[in-house]
């Protein structure tokens, strides 16, 4: 190859790549087009707003942020979100596997549970909501029914509206709904662990317990990564399964950030002050994804 | 030193006989391959000794002492799995020292003990490493290794050596024997593969259809198979067998397929109490001499070389002759090697020593 020649195998080469970046450019515009008219601009547009008095059109500045952080219930609404979504994904997560690994066990009848089993997930969750607010209902609901007639309880109590368990009864409902789809995705996970690591762990001198942790666990570990990431973000913007249960109430105890949003942005008419709560807590799962992605899971770890 | 003892083992699954009332005694120290084609139930007997099957019928038995309902970590065996099962999760080292975690062992010792084995199996290196970034072969020797770590007095191989390629297998098989000579410890070893078994196994069973066909020292099933399907598993190329009628019970005359065999006086005797006139006959490739090899004496007929297969120190001549089956003989004869070809006519020689014969209809050697 003379002189010449190389530089004009180069010049090719480099065309090439030009070309190939256009081409990288032109594929990824529509995502980056849709991720901004859709994505971007309204966050942008929030911001803004926070940053206004929609009434009159004025700039405010920090004026809705210094009023949501002098709000005491801002905190405890902030408080009650952590409960609730900290309080989900470990339920979820406890029964989702359990339940795994029972329907891993070969049974009778056990495809038809595998398939009733997803229910609770395929019913609208206004359906949901309704249905449990009927089987909790003081007065007509059936398991007040029950507990008072085998004298469980001595009077009806409607969970829903005591205080004391109104958060309690709200997470497990939705613990029930969402239950299903951690405990199918454990169960496919369980099903691609090759029997013989079992085994091998057996004749090494393991037994049942030590077989869960050293085989089961470190095959569950990516998946369960991904569940708890996604689970934490879904289960934190939820608004309507509370909504629907409690409205927030009673006196607040079921106020998550997303219900204290509608109630502020909507029901008090404070478009202002609705957003600057909304941009706290875009920012707070921000803060929450940058943190997870710090485990060794997602840094291409070397076991795995 | 440990001894393991089948005493009429049966394993059904619903009406599938898997195995079929197996009562064997393995020889204590011993290279013991279990061996059979594909679903004769070799590898569900090596599972029943693991204890990963329970027998329907009958007990195992370690050292004489009925394990049959034990679990495996009661047994003071360990198991080399045909995936090799290794857990990539867990490093080289946490592999291997995973038995010895179980049964308690301080983390010191256990390194000890770690090092020591991966030094014999040429893996110190590697400890570190999660078991997924080695090599097929490091693979197996950590697999193995996790099986010697704890220095258990049994241990069993499932097809060990299946997923290595030929190279690999030849280095692996003969350090396995390298390896079980060293420490003196049972091995049981599945494999399909009758020259794995030949090669290195001080003992063989082997099964069909969930039966033991013959069991004993590799040699003996070679030389003196108890029957027709011993005889034509073991060896490579097959022995070579053909239908014949013994036409003339005082000389005793094989009729096969239009060529006497006239057999030697010596076994006479046995000839005469074969009850039937029909029989099989199996002659091994190196008992069927060609051209001027062999003696003179020694039944003869001829045959046209079909193909020949060279290996350098020895060829194999595919034969067509009057019988039915083309015959296979070996020749190391240097004279034979330079001068036969396609299309020969070769005078073919069979050794009336090494004749075996059959029942046609059940298969056993009459002798």
């Amino acid at each position: 190859m003379s002189f010449a020649d190389q530089f004009a195998f180069r010049d090719r080469l480099e065309g090439i790549e030009r070309k190939g970046t256009l081409i990288g450019i032109a594929l990824v515009t529509p995502a980056v087009a849709l991720v901004l008219v859709t994505i971007v601009y309204p966050f942008l547009n929030a911001v803004q707003i926070s940053f206004t008095d929609l009434g009159t059109g004025q700039f405010v500045g920090l004026e809705h942020y210094q009023w949501l952080v002098s709000h005491d219930g801002f905190w405890t609404f902030t408080w009650y979100s952590i409960v609730w979504t900290v309080g989900n994904i470990v339920l979820q997560g406890a029964f989702g596997i359990g339940i795994a690994l029972l329907l891993h066990e070969k049974f009778f009848g056990r495809d038809a549970i595998r398939t009733v089993m997803l229910v609770p997930f395929v019913v609208p969750t206004a359906v949901t909501a309704i249905t449990w607010r009927w089987l909790f209902n003081s007065s007509y609901g059936p398991l007040n029914y029950w507990a008072v007639e085998f004298g469980v309880l001595s009077g009806a109590v409607n969970p829903l509206t005591e205080t004391s368990y109104a958060l309690a009864t709200v997470t497990l409902v939705n613990v029930w709904r969402w239950t299903p789809l951690v405990a199918l995705v454990v169960f496919a996970v369980l099903q691609t662990i090759p029997q013989e690591e079992y085994e091998a762990a057996r004749v090494e001198g393991a037994g049942l317990l030590q077989e869960f942790y050293h085989v089961t666990v470190p095959h569950l570990q990516g998946s369960l990564t991904i569940l708890g990431l996604l689970g934490v973000l879904l289960t934190f913007n939820i608004f309507d399964m509370v909504w629907l249960l409690t409205e927030g109430g009673p006196v607040g105890v079921t106020t998550t950030l997303p219900v204290f949003i509608y109630d502020i942005a909507f029901n008090l008419q404070n478009i202002g002050r609705g957003t600057a709560v909304s941009v706290v807590l875009f920012l707070m799962l921000v803060a929450f994804v940058v943190a997870y992605f710090q485990q060794e899971e997602f840094k291409g770890g070397t076991f795995g | 030193m440990t001894k393991i003892e089948l005493d009429h083992v049966t394993k059904e699954y619903g009406s599938l006989v898997a195995v079929d009332d197996i009562a064997i005694e393995f020889t204590e120290g011993a290279y013991t391959m279990i061996l059979g084609p594909s679903g004769c139930g070799k590898s569900t007997t090596l599972r029943m000794i693991a204890g990963l099957e329970t027998p329907t019928r009958g007990d195992v038995l370690i050292d004489g002492e009925v394990v049959t309902d034990q679990p495996p970590r009661h047994r003071n065996l360990s198991m080399v799995f045909q995936s090799l099962a290794l857990w990539n999760h867990k490093s080289v080292r946490e592999n291997m020292g995973f038995g010895l975690q179980m049964e308690g062992v301080d983390k010191e010792e256990r390194n000890a003990r770690i090092e020591e084995i991966a030094a014999v199996l040429q893996i110190e290196d590697k400890l570190d490493q999660p078991p997924s970034e080695l090599s097929g072969g490091q693979q197996q020797r950590v697999a193995l290794g996790r099986s010697l770590v704890r220095k258990p007095e049994v241990i069993l191989l499932d097809e060990p050596l299946s997923s290595l390629d030929e190279k690999l297998r030849l280095e692996m098989r003969t350090e396995l024997a390298r390896i079980q000579q060293e420490l003196g410890t049972t091995f049981v070893h599945v494999t399909h593969n009758q020259e794995d078994a030949m090669t290195i196994a001080d003992e063989i069973l082997l099964l069909n259809e969930g039966e033991v066909q013959q069991f004993g020292p590799s040699l003996d099933l070679y030389h003196e198979p108890d029957n027709e399907f011993v005889a034509d598993f073991i060896g490579s190329p097959s022995i070579n067998l053909f239908d014949a009628n013994i036409v003339e019970n005082g000389a005793v005359r094989l009729d096969a397929g239009g060529i006497s065999l006239d057999l030697p006086e010596r076994h006479r005797d046995q000839y005469l109490s074969v009850p039937r006139s029909d029989v099989r006959v199996g002659v091994r490739p190196e008992s069927m001499y060609l051209g001027d090899d062999g003696e003179s004496g020694w039944p003869a007929f001829s045959a046209t070389v079909d193909v020949v297969e060279t290996f350098g120190d020895y060829n194999w001549y595919y034969l067509q002759s009057d019988l039915e089956e083309s015959l296979v003989s070996q020749s190391a004869n240097v004279n034979v090697m330079n001068s036969l070809s396609r299309g020969d006519e070769v005078t073919v020689r069979v050794n009336p020593e090494s004749v075996h014969l059959f029942d046609p209809k059940s298969g056993e050697a009459y002798f």
